[in-house]
């Protein structure tokens, strides 16, 4: 199809120009602002100077940069874990002919429509609170009192509460994705394996696993750089123990309530690293997620 | 032999709902947990903090003071309108620009389509800290830091990477013969696009409509940033705040009321559009 080269620059121009305004330009202005020391957010361009790789240097020998280095590894690997893991049993679940399947979708869905930071204040507040909590109150109902004592809000328990709620409020998005997959695949696939007699248990290991494969990459690369801007439950949960690389960034930048002393150059720095990691994970998953093995 | 037939068809449905057991178990204590949950915090948000802590929960009988106290004295209803004036312009923006923009990137060739569609897919994995530096240092030299307008394109900005792929990816899908038969018609590329070709993508422009209006009013990363003042936040950081000044008192109804402004909307808007929504995301894989 041909167009005129004015009309399509009318098509475009509307979006080109806020994404130039309010992404291309700020983030290119970011990666040169993390070559220069820059003390507050609000210096103009004339107080920076410029130090080259001493912001980065400064960021990877930063003690509680590399704490929440280690709390975005620990969170990337057992969140990632368990919601992709419950996630496939969800949809495995779902993809059968089970009733209300579409109102048991509906529900494990829900968590996706709801504020973060509602969900996390649910969690905290309500469902780990050692007093009333819904955890704590079930297990001392049913008479496991050992379980009941766990403090879920204590400094040693908080990365763990803060995974749980994290999964609870992802397991949703990748259930659909899965499920979508799942939907896709023939039914006498099913009907071969049940006439050998293989139980559901083996349908699902030798023929909905395989079949998924290239899915499952995909969700795997999306959670992954889902996880580099982890920020909202990190700051419901606010502890040193579950900081973020995000939040670690935004404090640099910002300021907290305790030391408002900022470095914006390590911030930019910081904020560089995470695209390059977010980048290249988008790249990896174009090499890796080729065609298909099976046609089906 | 009919009769036999659906007699046998019957016993095997029983059989298979039968060996599905452990399945509704699972199923079944999810959808308990969460009617729980979200049940209690609505009744703990009628009640009083002390009823909470002794188990009792209307043991004060209904108390709507925790309501009174959220909507008028912390801003409540300020928030919800904030929230509304921030997510409904921005959606339908979205739409207006994305539109457009997507249907030549997907059928028209021209120098610069192929690095446009790059820049707006790798955009989408770029974190969003990197542009709040640069833009929170020339909002406030311009003195423009409390402006609502601000803040509507500055949301409508950040959705128009992937709106514009979503939408892209939609459009590649559509025939051509439309567009040709507008042609000879005689219809202009503009005429063509608002009366033909976007009413097309109608589907895929209310299932993104749908994620920009929850994506919007759950949104809390920029306005963290940008709309940080008591009369200009939104539901995510007027949560925040209101629950951190309220744990020091220890108000605990009222910090359920605050969950339950926040988060009831979006609930409420899903019980409507749940079935539409799912559609959109069984179809699309898109994000919420």
């Amino acid at each position: 199809m041909v167009m005129k080269k004015k009309t399509i620059f009318m098509f475009l121009a509307p979006a080109l120009i806020l994404f130039g305004l309010f992404i291309l330009y700020p983030v290119v202005r970011t990666v040169i602002m993390s070559f220069f020391n820059v003390n507050t957010i609000t210096s103009p361009t004339n107080e920076w100077s410029f130090v080259g790789m001493q912001n980065y240097i400064d960021l990877f020998s930063n003690p509680t940069f590399r704490i929440s280095m280690v709390n975005i590894i620990k969170i990337w690997a057992i969140t990632g874990f368990f919601t992709l893991g419950i996630a496939l049993v969800f949809a495995a679940i779902l993809s059968t002919k089970i009733f209300g399947r579409k109102f048991f979708t509906s529900i494990i869905y829900l968590p996706e429509v709801i504020s973060v930071i509602a969900i996390g204040y649910a969690w905290l507040l309500y469902v780990f609170n050692s007093q009333f909590g819904l955890i704590n109150s079930f297990f001392s109902v049913i008479g496991l009192e050992s379980l009941s004592n766990i403090e879920w809000t204590s400094p040693d328990m908080l990365l763990i509460s803060m995974i749980i709620a994290a999964v609870f409020g992802a397991i949703g998005q990748y259930t659909l994705m899965y499920l979508s997959a799942m939907t896709r695949i023939p039914e006498d696939f099913y009907n071969v394996a049940r006439i050998e007699g293989q139980n559901s248990i083996y349908q699902f290991f030798k023929i909905t696993l395989p079949l998924i494969k290239d899915v499952i990459r995909t969700t795997a690369v999306l959670f992954t750089t889902s996880t580099i801007g982890f920020f909202a439950f990190a700051r419901v949960f606010s502890h040193i123990s579950t900081i973020t690389p995000m939040l670690f960034t935004y404090n640099q930048i910002f300021g907290t309530e305790i030391n408002p002393e900022t470095n914006v150059g390590m911030g930019a720095a910081s904020g560089v690293m995470m695209s390059l990691v977010g980048i290249f994970f988008f790249i990896l998953s174009n090499y890796i997620i080729k065609k298909s093995d099976y046609e089906y | 032999m009919k009769n036999i037939k659906a007699r046998l068809s019957r016993m095997s449905f029983n059989k298979n709902q039968l060996k599905l057991t452990p399945a509704y178990i699972i199923l079944i204590a999810f959808t308990v947990f969460m009617a729980y949950m979200l049940g209690w915090i609505l009744f703990a948000s009628f009640s009083s903090t002390r009823g909470i802590f002794t188990g009792n929960l209307f043991q004060d009988g209904l108390n709507l003071d925790s309501y009174r106290q959220i909507f008028f004295n912390s801003n409540g209803l300020l928030t919800i309108f904030n929230t509304l004036i921030y997510t409904v312009p921005s959606s339908l923006l979205l739409i207006i620009i994305c539109a457009p923009a997507a249907y030549v990137l997907a059928r028209f060739e021209f120098k610069g389509n192929k690095l446009t569609q790059q820049l707006m897919v790798i955009a989408l994995s770029v974190p969003g800290i990197m542009i709040t530096m640069p833009l929170f240092f020339h909002f406030s030299s311009l003195g423009v830091h409390d402006s609502r307008l601000v803040i509507i394109l500055l949301f409508t900005a950040n959705s128009i990477p992937f709106d514009v792929y979503f939408l892209t990816a939609y459009y590649k899908n559509l025939s051509y013969s439309y567009e040709e038969s507008a042609a000879i018609d005689g219809a202009g590329p503009l005429r063509t696009f608002w009366e033909i070709m976007f009413p097309m993508a109608k589907p895929a422009i209310i299932t993104i409509t749908i994620f920009n209006l929850i994506g919007k009013w759950n949104a809390y990363f920029l306005p963290l940033i940008f709309a940080n003042t008591p009369g200009m936040r939104p539901v995510g950081v007027w949560l925040e705040t209101t629950i951190t000044s309220m744990i020091t008192t220890g108000n605990y109804s009222g910090m359920f009321a605050a969950v339950v402004l926040a988060a009831s909307p979006t609930i409420i808007l899903y019980f409507f559009l749940a079935n539409r929504l799912l559609q959109g995301v069984e179809q699309n894989g898109v994000k919420g």
